[in-house]
């Protein structure tokens, strides 16, 4: 039988984790003994048959790369259909594709994670490797922004990191809330009052087009360079293997060149 | 020295039904004034046109509506991979800017690690035999595009019309078993070299075009253009496309289907977010990527120069003159600064 | 057509049009096609005759966004599709003038054009400036519909799904139609997917039975949908066909009076009543 890329392979949702108010996290396995060998940054094209496909960063692997993580937020059609499915059901994969954080690049610097939303998720995973390889890694300081308390995610995760000696957790909401003590206030605007410095440091944003818009406009204000500051877009990606097209930002296409670009490899008219 | 066989013209129908027994034999015939191509059927009458053929060979080997796989609906998972198509297959007729367009979309379609394996097949089973062009229509212009209405590149087999019949060159290991025929005599005759106008549509290079992405002058372009997509539809390098799982009483099939970057819906994600919502940002988006952005990623610029786009532009618009306003706008900007900076005449 | 060009120079010299819609001749090609003029711009260029088939109102949403005042250049068929625009709010009329001449109409390609013979009106009936003579109004014939309407419904099937099944799905019918400009079409929905992407017979149907359904009593027989159709596929006969039970039911044939509401939108005490009463039509 001939291997059609673009025909997915069946995976099992072994677990659902209900993040927050429209987001879940779907543990999945293959059916056929396959591991997942996504380093931090890639994505898979997850499908449910007979709905479409729909792009996912792979937000968490297992040890035994047997067990992999995704982060759906409930937005269209294909997300609204996962949202009701459940342990047990088998979907669709295939991947994992897309360039990744250079990680091996980033030894001995100090790194500031950004993330709004469920754009945490594609950064989760650099987040776990720095965790993993500390000493390899100078400060890790970590920015998470929600609209709200209840659209807080990984909260298991965020209280790990708040404990960490080794890590720093901003974690802000957008505008005050009753019963919220914490920091309030958008990312850019955090990022700012924190006066997060450059130095050598690498910054990663991650979030919705606007958010990482201001931010790294509030990052090129306290002096970041651009070939510090890194991103990974998710821009109507379907195929994820460089031929249907539509993913372009000029020659580059998000899917193949990407989706992890440092600001500079980006053409500037792109954000 | 790889000789020319000649093929009487009385000897034609026979040739082709003799490839017909191991060969699915497609050729160009003519539908209400358009010709396309369809299978050999032996009852029609057979006429090879000198110039460009209306549709474009590209629905052969990459298909409008493609099954990549079937699955039942009642099943949970049931998805199993198409089988890719296997009969050898003659495609005779077809012209260089055919041809042109056939290794673009090898470039798409192959040169990754994620080869597109039906794809892969279809060039697989097919032999591509060419014919040189003997005229030049109005709206052709491949020689502006860096290509020649006699040339043979990336064909198995050529052939040329001759007065009293054909003559046909085997280019490569696919091609040669198809000149094993009796009504095919080697000769020594060779077909004539012509020299073809070029001028029509001349445009600037791809690092040119890319210094006019923040132009002003695809505001300009899209207030007349209406992105609708038809001559993404007729180009033989547009291979855009969209992966769709489509049922019916029961059954599915996940199929790619062609899009277009013309079109609104192409570039909307879920959640309402679009990055090219305007007209100019599409307009933009398809003459870099035929101009500019397919050299810069595959090495040569998509833009075959056969003019189906000028033929069916509903609004007589025709793409390529989008590359010359903006290759002349080009041409300004640069006599301007080379203007400004010239040194100031004496009185 | 030079009492044409002066009067658009004088609109020009007198500020009263930022730029003009109007037709130009292809030199390559000697086709002609749609052109916006500019003030500085040698008017000499500017041609009107029976080649100038394009319908000029689908440019004006566009255009009257980034000009205050446009000139356009119309055929009745074409002023039948301003009036549809403006009844519809999609473009302010102080921002138009138009242009009209007494269209005895048009060649495709040297031949005549089939919409011609049931022309509602030679003059656009919205102009600000009218050159030549309106021909006489005469009642519309729908023929190639009688021609449809005499076949067994098995006939029919047979008639549109060979056309239907070559349609590409290129769209450019519904983006060449002044009145198809809903921001999400149908066709592009994905909450419900009402119709497949696909280009295959049952979805192709679906796409045209149901474009010809959201124009009823709104379609202004510009013809321009047929004409750009890559595969001849004759959609107009769809349009017609609503048309005239339009015409039958409510006397109506959109866009042939200013200001007339589509009479799908309006309810009127005179409305026909036969589908209340049980009676077939």
């Amino acid at each position: 039988m001939v291997n059609i890329e673009l025909v997915p392979n069946p995976a099992t949702i072994k677990e659902i984790i209900e993040e927050s108010r429209d987001v879940k996290s779907f543990v999945l396995e293959y059916v056929e003994p396959k591991s997942m060998n996504a380093r931090p940054g890639q994505f898979i094209e997850v499908s449910v048959q007979g709905y479409g496909e729909a792009t996912f960063a792979v937000t968490r692997t297992a040890q035994s790369g047997k067990e992999f993580t995704i982060s759906v937020k409930r937005i269209g059609h294909l997300t609204k259909i996962l949202h009701r499915s459940a342990e047990g059901d088998i979907i669709g994969v295939r991947g994992p594709y897309g360039n990744s954080f250079p990680v091996s690049e980033w030894h001995g610097k100090s790194i500031v994670i950004i993330g709004g939303g469920i754009g945490l998720a594609p950064l989760r995973p650099v987040i776990d490797h720095i965790v993993e390889h500390r000493k390899e890694f100078g400060d890790l300081e970590i920015i998470f922004g929600a609209r709200s308390p209840a659209d807080i995610l990984y909260k298991e995760d965020l209280k790990k990191w708040e404990q960490d000696k080794g890590v720093k957790l901003y974690t802000t909401i957008d505008v005050p809330f009753e019963g919220w003590n914490g920091r309030v206030g958008l990312v850019p605007v955090v990022v700012k009052d924190l006066a997060v410095k450059a130095d050598d440091k690498i910054a990663v944003v991650c979030g919705p087009p606007i958010m990482i818009k201001f931010t790294v406009a509030a990052l090129k204000e306290l002096g970041w360079p651009h070939d510090r500051i890194y991103t990974t877009l998710e821009m109507k990606m379907q195929c994820g293997i460089g031929q249907c097209g539509r993913c372009n930002i000029g020659e580059k296409f998000i899917c193949k060149d990407g989706p992890v670009f440092s600001l500079d490899q980006i053409p500037t008219y792109a954000l | 020295m790889n000789k020319w066989h000649e093929l009487k013209a009385a000897d034609l129908k026979n040739f082709l039904s003799q490839l017909a027994d191991k060969w699915q034999v497609w050729v160009p015939y003519r539908n209400d004034g358009k010709w396309e191509f369809a299978p050999y059927d032996e009852r029609r009458e057979l006429e090879f046109p000198g110039s460009v053929i209306h549709v474009s060979v590209k629905q052969l080997l990459f298909p409008k509506r493609r099954p990549l796989a079937t699955y039942d609906e009642e099943s949970t998972w049931s998805v199993k991979s198409v089988t890719p198509g296997e009969k050898p297959r003659i495609i005779m007729g077809l012209h260089p800017c055919d041809v042109a367009g056939i290794s673009y979309m090898d470039k798409v379609f192959l040169r990754t690690e994620h080869k597109d394996a039906l794809y892969e097949a279809e060039r697989k089973r097919t032999v591509l035999v060419g014919m040189l062009c003997t005229e030049m229509e109005k709206t052709c212009h491949c020689t502006d595009r860096g290509l020649a209405p006699d040339s043979a590149q990336g064909m198995d087999v050529v052939f040329t019309r001759t007065e009293d019949g054909y003559l046909f060159q085997s280019l490569s290991e696919k091609g040669a078993p198809l000149l094993e025929s009796e009504y095919l005599r080697a000769t020594d005759d060779k077909p004539d070299k012509k020299e073809w106008p070029h001028g029509k549509y001349e445009i600037a290079s791809p690092e040119e075009f890319m210094e006019m992405y923040d132009d002003g002058i695809w505001h300009e372009l899209s207030d007349i253009c209406l992105t609708c997509g038809i001559c993404t539809y007729e180009c033989p390098t547009c291979v855009c496309f969209l992966v769709a799982d489509e049922k019916f009483k029961g059954k599915g099939e996940r199929v790619t289907v062609w899009d277009s970057c013309q079109l609104q819906s192409y570039s909307r994600m879920a959640g309402g977010h679009d990055t090219r919502k305007t007209p100019a940002s599409r307009v933009r988006n398809r003459t870099l990527d035929k101009f500019a952005y397919s050299h810069l990623r595959y090495g040569q610029i998509s833009c075959t120069g056969c003019g189906r786009c000028v033929m069916v532009c509903p609004l007589k618009r025709s793409f390529p003159q989008l590359g010359t306003r903006v290759t002349e706008r080009i041409r300004n900007k640069k006599k301007m600064t080379r203007d400004a900076t010239a040194p100031a005449k004496e009185d | 057509m030079n009492e044409i060009r002066k009067k658009i120079r004088s609109l020009f010299d007198k500020g009263e049009i930022d730029v003009m819609l109007g037709f130009r001749e292809d030199p390559s090609t000697g086709e002609v096609k749609a052109a916006v003029f500019k003030k500085d711009d040698d008017l000499n260029g500017f041609v009107y005759d029976d080649r100038c088939v394009q319908n000029l109102v689908n440019y004006l949403p566009t255009l009257t966004a980034r000009y205050k005042r446009i000139g356009i250049m119309l055929k009745g068929c074409d002023g039948r599709s301003l009036v549809t625009q403006l009844v519809e709010h999609r473009i302010n009329k102080n921002q138009i003038v138009a242009l009209s001449a007494a269209c005895d109409g048009v060649k495709v390609r040297g031949e005549e054009v089939e919409k011609c013979a049931d022309c509602a009106v030679s003059v656009s009936p919205i102009a600000d400036h009218v050159f030549g003579e309106p021909k006489e109004k005469k009642d519309p014939v729908y023929a190639r519909v009688r021609e449809i309407e005499k076949m067994t419904p098995a006939e029919r099937w047979k008639f549109f799904s060979d056309y239907f099944a070559k349609c590409e799905r290129c769209y450019a019918c519904r983006q060449i139609c002044p009145s198809c400009y809903c921001e999400i079409c149908i066709a592009d929905q994905q909450e419900p997917k009402w119709i497949e992407p696909s280009a295959k017979l049952s979805a192709n149907t679906m796409w045209h039975l149901i474009r010809a359904y959201h124009l009823a009593g709104r379609c202004a027989d510009c013809g321009e949908c047929e004409r750009v159709c890559p595969q001849d596929i004759p959609m107009r006969l769809l349009n017609n066909a609503l048309e005239k039970a339009v015409h039958e039911m409510f006397k109506v044939r959109p866009g042939t009076v200013p200001d007339e509401l589509p009479p799908l939108v309006v309810l009127s005490k005179d409305d026909p009543d036969t589908i209340m009463e049980g009676k077939d039509e």
